[in-house]
């Protein structure tokens, strides 16, 4: 680049407790430019925009800002620096009106401490106007579309005249015609001398607006190129990589005669997904990918009966079942590993017994009251199968490492005997022995003849555990993989909605 | 749209932004309300029963404002009845008969009650307690301690004249008090609705992430919110005190609750940063009438206790119900 550049962060590292989340990252961008960020999930972009906006200090490395070192501890100091950041959960309180949430913070002051409510509306208006949205000041936030939402967050970055505008993803959730839109007000931002920071996983709308970009993996930058240099096939590769590969756990041995415990039939939820059709057979681990927010999320939750789908069939073991709440499904034997273990999953206070023996309580009482002795001997067998550590069944749940806790949540359902399991990020916050422990488990309940279904984002371990993987785009299938012959890189391209 | 100075709004925006108001569903029902009550409790005709209406809203109308305020702001104060009991029961003490005591009086017991209230506040946000069981405990205390001043209404400590004047006196055929809460209400519609104090209140009680984002001090607003809560409450104990002409330790306990019911009644929801001045008004109103009503077709006060917890559930029904159908047709 030929200019100086206006913002420079330098050799940032962060570290949380065991992990290196960042490792001297250099990030550099003028203004004017509008500067693509990418990389796969948990490659460490949030983390660098968190530091850049004063979420997060840095472990080591400076920041500077026109040329000054820059140190800010809250957002709000960011943004007073001229630091701002567009987030997917946006940021304004529905029930104030557009102008109120412009200005939230720092109004334009009137007498009596009171707001000068015409000079508020007038300069609204004008940086409506600057962002090319047509809406009255005075709506209140709550009547907005989101794209229209996210054109007032705009709006408000520029009322506190920043320099450096950081968009995360703000196209997730928008249509063909409000990408376009937004794209055009993203080049008229950098025309007027602004710096644009754009976080997306759609590789297409990079190219068309970015002029810079910087690849992160593993938190690290892999590489910063004018995107003239650069194309499609070029920027996967740089995410990907030449990923190290664990060794795969042994395929699944499906009985001669392939049974269907779970298939789905032309299943969709209102805006989620749409027209999933998929089968789950009894010995078969089958995976599930996307990036985030392509509805595979929605999916299992949908298949728990949590979240209320509209069309489509489910049928275990070839038998039609309703879904419409978590009893449901575990009648229909389908239980739900959750991604929130601690909060979804496990009764943190209660102790090991409790927890895993509270799905199958009727199984085991007499005239109401619990026979005590059958649960303490099932707990303890599962305990020992499952190899929790330390196994103490009177040892509180929350006690426990993230791995052992996430196999107790396992055992618990191991003794309702499903058919199938849902499975969303099984080992995230997962120790590396624990992860082959669990991988072990389901590859023992599916030996057993249950079928398992598993969300991850993390593609390794789809790799090595998955006899099937299924790749989720925008709320649909749109590829599938026999485990053994899926690569990093054609999952990613199929991911990216590429191929 | 172009921008436009202050002009009047159209006839139809008029009639959108009172059904949107917060404060609608309220006056509808207090307009059924009286309607039945005209009909089936001739003495609720009476001419001097509207005056008698309107000084009994007074002290509901005003723990009720104080509500709002926390509520607003994203807490919730249940110590209003022991601030107004305990002033109520300071002021026959500390009251002589001559102006100056009654002003000093005055002025100490608003700032004790304020202090308590800031008070409140600062131990919701700087030791996190949840407001609800904080102020729940610090209300029993002062109820206690209201006792201890004075264990049942003492006649012998009687209330100078000049001040009981004061509160009572009448304005043509309306009590000062009534216009007093009327302006107290307009200096609290202002604060709340106009001022950037009662903006970044709303903005914490909606939503304290983005508020704290924004660089609001929200502790420092929510303290202050507690504090203004402390003073209105006050307020009310020296009316209350005012009308009876001494001290009642009791009669305060039952305010921290229904000062909640006005308030909700009148479409204040918790944690949306949605409230109405107005419509607390109604909502202290309408518990005035209700028990009004009662008394005249000789309803006995246990079941007007459950008549009057009906009446929540269905005012907070209404405004769900509301919400609902406004969300359903997208405006």
């Amino acid at each position: 680049m030929a200019e100086q550049p206006f913002l420079s962060m330098r050799g940032i590292s962060k570290e949380f407790p065991g992990v290196k989340a960042l490792d001297h990252v250099d990030f550099q961008t003028s203004l004017g430019s509008i500067h693509a960020l990418i990389g796969e999930n948990g490659a460490g972009k949030s983390t660098l925009i968190k530091i850049l906006c004063g979420v997060y200090q840095p472990t080591s490395g400076i920041i500077e800002l026109g040329g000054k070192p820059m140190k800010a501890t809250h957002p709000d100091e960011a943004s007073r620096l001229g630091i701002s950041v567009i987030h997917q959960e946006l940021n304004l309180i529905p029930v104030l009106s557009v102008a109120q949430n412009i200005f939230l913070g720092h109004e334009p002051a009137g007498a009596l401490g009171s707001i000068d409510r015409r000079t508020g509306r007038a300069r609204a208006k004008e940086l409506l106007d600057r962002v090319g949205v047509n809406v009255d000041p005075d709506t209140p936030v709550k009547r907005l579309s989101l794209a229209q939402k996210q054109m007032v967050e705009i709006a408000k970055a520029l009322s506190q005249e920043s320099k450096i505008l950081v968009m995360d993803e703000p196209t997730a959730a928008l249509n063909n015609n409000e990408v376009q839109k937004l794209i055009e007000i993203m080049r008229g931002l950098s025309a007027a001398g602004h710096g644009v920071i754009f976080i997306s996983h759609r590789l297409e709308e990079v190219f068309q607006v970015c002029d810079t970009i910087t690849v992160l993996r593993d938190g690290s930058v892999v590489g910063t190129r004018p995107v003239a240099e650069l194309d499609m096939a070029g920027v996967v590769q740089m995410m990907t990589g030449k990923a190290i590969l664990g060794t795969r756990i042994p395929v699944g041995q499906p009985p001669a005669d392939r049974r269907d415990v779970l298939e789905v039939r032309g299943l969709s939820a209102k805006t989620k997904f749409h027209d999933i059709s998929l089968r789950v057979a009894a010995g078969e681990i089958v995976g599930l990918i996307g990036l985030e927010g392509q509805g595979q999320r929605e999916l299992l939750r949908g298949l728990f009966g949590v979240l209320r789908t509209t069309t489509g069939q489910v049928l275990v073991d070839g038998t039609p079942v309703r879904l419409r709440s978590p009893r449901d499904a575990i009648r229909a034997g389908i239980i739900f590993v959750p991604e929130e273990r601690k909060s979804e999953g496990l009764g943190l206070v209660l102790d090991l017994t409790q927890n895993i023996a509270l799905p199958t309580l009727k199984r085991r009482q007499r005239l109401g009251f619990i026979r005590l002795e059958r649960e303490r001997e099932k707990v303890r067998s599962l305990i020992e199968a499952l190899n929790v550590n330390p196994p103490v069944a009177r040892h509180k749940a929350n006690n426990l490492s993230g791995g052992n806790q996430q196999k107790v949540v396992v055992a618990k359902w191991i003794a309702v005997e499903p058919k199938v399991y849902l499975f969303a990020e099984p080992t995230r916050g997962v120790d590396v022995g624990a992860k082959e422990e669990i991988y072990q488990i389901m590859r023992r309940v599916t030996d057993q003849g249950a079928g398992v279904l598993m969300m991850s984002t993390d593609m390794g371990e789809l790799l090595r555990v998955c006899d099937r993987i299924l790749v989720m785009f925008e709320g649909s299938i749109v590829k599938e993989f026999q485990g053994t012959e899926a690569t990093r890189e054609t999952m990613m391209k199929a991911q990216w909605g590429l191929s | 749209m172009t921008a436009r100075g202050p002009s009047l709004p159209s006839a139809g925006v008029l009639r959108r932004r009172a059904l949107n108001h917060p404060g609608f569903p309220i006056y509808v029902i207090l307009l059924i309300t009286w309607c039945v009550a005209w009909t089936v409790a001739p003495s609720f005709r009476a001419p001097n029963n509207l005056q008698n209406l309107l000084i009994q809203t007074v002290a509901f109308a005003l723990a009720g404002l104080a509500q709002t305020f926390v509520i607003l702001a994203g807490d919730v104060d249940l110590s209003v009845g022991g601030i107004i009991s305990i002033v109520e029961c300071a002021l026959p003490l500390i009251m002589r008969n001559n102006t100056g005591s009654i002003l000093l009086s005055c002025a100490l017991l608003l700032a004790f009650g304020t202090v308590l209230g800031l008070l409140s506040g600062f131990l919701v946000t700087r030791i996190r307690v949840e407001p609800m069981v904080l102020t729940l405990a610090i209300n029993f205390s002062l109820l206690g301690f209201a006792l201890f001043l004075m264990p049942f209404p003492d006649y012998s400590k009687v209330i100078p004249k000049a001040f009981i004047q004061a509160v009572t006196g009448k304005v043509g055929p309306i009590q000062t008090a009534v216009f007093a809460t009327v302006a107290i209400a307009a200096v609290s519609w202002y604060v709340i609705y106009r001022t950037r104090f009662g903006l970044h209140l709303r903005a914490i009680g909606a939503d304290k992430e983005t508020a704290f984002r924004a660089g609001i001090k929200a502790d420092r607003i929510r303290i202050i919110t507690h504090g203004i809560t402390g003073f209105l409450a006050a307020v009310t104990g020296l009316f209350l005190a005012g009308r009876m002409g001494t001290g009642d330790p009791t009669a305060g306990a039952n305010f921290s609750l229904d000062s909640m019911t006005a308030a909700v009644a009148g479409g204040t929801l918790f944690s949306t940063g949605v409230g109405s001045v107005v419509g607390t008004i109604g909502g202290a109103f309408l518990i005035v009438i209700l028990g009004n009503v009662f008394n005249h077709l000789g309803v006995s006060t246990f079941f007007q206790y459950v008549l009057r917890g009906l009446l929540l559930v269905f005012a907070v029904a209404a405004g769900a119900v509301k919400k609902k159908y406004q969300e359903s047709r997208g405006s």
